[in-house]
């Protein structure tokens, strides 16, 4: 299989005296599609601009495979990069935009032929060779830098936030081609990203980025599922988050003391001391709506009153007021069964399994 | 029915051509009359036959035109043209990085304000003041003297050299800025995705950047060569015989020989070389923008 490991060691970056990357490791493995996530300013894109090239560390080294680019200009790295607003150069059409690398290459005409013509048939781009870039669509710009980057067959290939400029619905799409395209030329995909429905669908292994420092590096269902912290746990879906003091630990059985909510028991997956201060996050889809009081459920029940109801199509997203925490709960929509259906105002009754629960932040006694 | 919105639009499309008219008339008596009035002038002096004390008589005759036919001439319109491409090639060769410079820097007005400051002062005082700069008792010479490097001044007023260094001082701003207002509008993004796409520093500015200032370029390589072509002031005040330009022939035959027509024919020559090179510089562009 063609594409090659990005190892990341110990790099430091800053502009001036802020620190835009401050100690971050990474190994990123071949033929992966890896997503960095974080929000706007979180140093995500400043990484990718650092494996590409663009930018020098402060501090720290960056291999592609056994070989170290650390210090290599952009253009002697086997990387490239789709840009964010695609940067097709504006005086040549699609077929020249695609051939420039070879052409820098000196590559020879046939060759060149061939391969802008394979590259832009796996980018379903074939009938506009000879449109100019400002006659093409946001979505056939995007398809185009994307074959343009591709043509040199980079071992890794960089996006940065491909997406961001389309709308939702092409969005979508051209994420799906995306995916298969990674299938097809199998090299490593290094996409960068700040929505996290981009990057839970397609990726292999995601890093969640805040503030110049990777917080927690996993597959879509692990940085869902065991957030590291209570930044993950919020930025990656929505959650709820309780905090509170361990007050017993009886095997892997915690009870947690929260204001309002009283004694929780929850089932950790870690060990904990007694009296630690902890974070629990709480995924709205765990959370039962009752109209009336369950019987047999296995976790506590708490008595609340509808306070808000967002209506989503498929779900509803409704705000219950216990106490005075509101705490978020998805609601699917049965078909046929009228018994989903909630009011504003309306007392509820909520639930949840004790091993839903997840603790994201521990600070020991 | 139909027909009657027909002659309505047709009527409306005639008042429109109408207004227009009437927009561009006082331009276009502007423009005829103190533009095309003296190229037609001079245009018809150098078809007629020269005076005895200098003026023309009312003969029509290609005399000018047989005495353009002389060696003389034809080595003074080549050596005009090979300072005044020289000349631009150096322009543009600093106009470029200059004009980069100022579009990327911070502080573009402060560049901006630079560069236009030597219009304040007149023309032929700036070039004096070159004088004051390389001649013989000039700054350059005291200086090199003062520092023992020479025993005697240098020559550097009145060659070929110091006609195209003063040229180039001269007209250096106005390839700088038609080049900063493209630059200026470049997005320099591009010259990183060359640079990703394996292109060198320098590949990525001649295949990325000059294409897409061209327009800018072609104005300043006009805005440069056409003045220049025709100078007379620097030639005549810094250059030697060596440094002999149209201009400078223009003048004498006007002034010293008083052969007008010939002088006409010998402007009309220029005018003839100036708008070749004009539209070939125009649809040049006009194909680069298709």
């Amino acid at each position: 299989m063609k594409g090659c490991s990005v190892t990341i060691k110990g790099v430091y970056k800053s502009f001036g005296a802020t620190p835009i990357l401050e100690n971050i490791d990474l190994e990123i493995k071949k033929g992966e599609f890896f997503s960095m996530l974080g929000p706007s300013g979180c140093g995500k894109t400043t990484l990718l601009r650092c494996i590409a090239g663009f930018e020098s560390l402060s501090q720290g080294s960056v291999f592609l495979g056994d070989r170290e680019v650390t210090n290599l200009p952009p253009n002697e790295r086997p990387v490239n990069t789709v840009f964010q607003n695609y940067a097709l150069f504006p005086h040549l059409n699609v077929f020249e935009n695609v051939a420039f690398p070879l052409r820098i290459k000196r590559s020879k005409t046939n060759l060149i032929q061939e391969k802008v013509r394979h590259y832009l048939e796996l980018v379903k781009l074939s009938d506009h060779l000879n449109k100019m870039p400002n006659q093409l669509s946001g979505g056939q710009r995007q398809r185009v830098a994307i074959a343009r980057a591709l043509i040199n067959e980079p071992e890794v290939l960089l996006l940065d936030e491909p997406l961001s400029a389309l709308d939702a619905k092409l969005r979508h799409q051209l994420l799906v081609d995306l995916d298969a395209l990674h299938d097809e030329v199998g090299i490593t995909f290094i996409y960068v990203t700040h929505d996290q429905q981009e990057a839970l669908g397609v990726s292999d292994r995601i890093a969640v980025m805040d503030k110049g420092k990777i917080l927690q590096v996993g597959s879509a269902f692990e940085i869902y599922d065991q957030p590291a912290n209570a930044f993950v746990a919020e930025f990656i879906g929505e959650t709820n988050l309780f905090t509170g003091q361990v007050d017993m630990v009886i095997g892997s059985d915690i009870m947690v003391s929260i204001d309002q909510l009283g004694l929780l028991k929850i089932t950790s997956t870690i060990s904990v001391l007694p009296f630690s201060q902890v974070t629990v996050s709480l995924r709205p889809e765990k959370i039962t709506l009752y109209h009336r009081l369950p019987l047999n459920t296995q976790g506590p029940v708490f008595r609340g009153i509808v306070e808000e109801i967002v209506y989503a199509g498929y779900q509803s997203r409704i705000y219950v007021k216990v106490g005075e925490r509101l705490i978020s709960v998805q609601q699917p929509h049965v078909v046929g069964a009228g018994s989903d259906h909630f009011s504003w105002k309306e007392p509820v009754f909520i639930t949840w399994d004790p091993t839903s629960c997840r603790l994201v932040e521990v600070a020991s006694p | 029915m139909g027909s009657n919105l027909l002659q309505t639009c047709r009527g409306r499309i005639t008042v429109k051509i109408r207004a227009g008219f009437a927009y561009i008339a006082p331009l276009s008596v502007w423009m005829g009359g103190m533009f095309l009035s003296p190229i037609v002038i001079i245009f018809s002096f150098s078809f007629l036959r020269r005076g005895l004390y200098g003026g023309v008589t009312n003969q029509l005759t290609i005399d000018a035109y047989q005495q353009l036919w002389n060696p003389i001439y034809a080595k003074v319109l080549l050596n005009t043209l090979v300072m005044s491409i020289i000349a631009t090639v150096i322009m543009i060769f600093f106009a470029i990085p200059t004009a980069y410079f100022m579009a990327r820097s911070k502080r573009k007005t402060f560049w901006l304000f630079l560069v236009i400051i030597p219009f304040w002062t007149n023309f032929l005082i700036r070039i004096y003041a070159w004088i004051a700069i390389l001649g013989n008792n000039g700054m350059v010479n005291q200086l090199l003297l003062r520092l023992g490097w020479i025993d005697q001044p240098l020559r550097l007023l009145y060659n070929p050299v110091s006609v195209i260094l003063v040229l180039v001082y001269t007209y250096l701003p106005f390839a700088i800025l038609p080049l900063f207002s493209t630059i200026e509008k470049f997005d320099f993004s591009l010259l990183e995705a060359a640079r990703d796409l394996g292109a060198t520093r320098i590949q990525a500015f001649r295949k990325v950047l000059i294409p897409s200032v061209k327009s800018g370029l072609f104005s300043a390589i006009l805005f440069c060569f056409i003045p220049s072509f025709g100078q007379y002031a620097v030639p005549q005040l810094v250059g030697d015989s060596r440094a002999y330009m149209m201009g400078n022939i223009i003048a004498r035959e006007l002034t010293i020989t008083r052969n007008w027509p010939l002088s006409a024919a010998i402007s009309t020559l220029i005018t003839a070389v100036t708008l070749f090179a004009l539209l070939f510089f125009v649809n040049q562009n006009n194909r680069a923008h298709k």
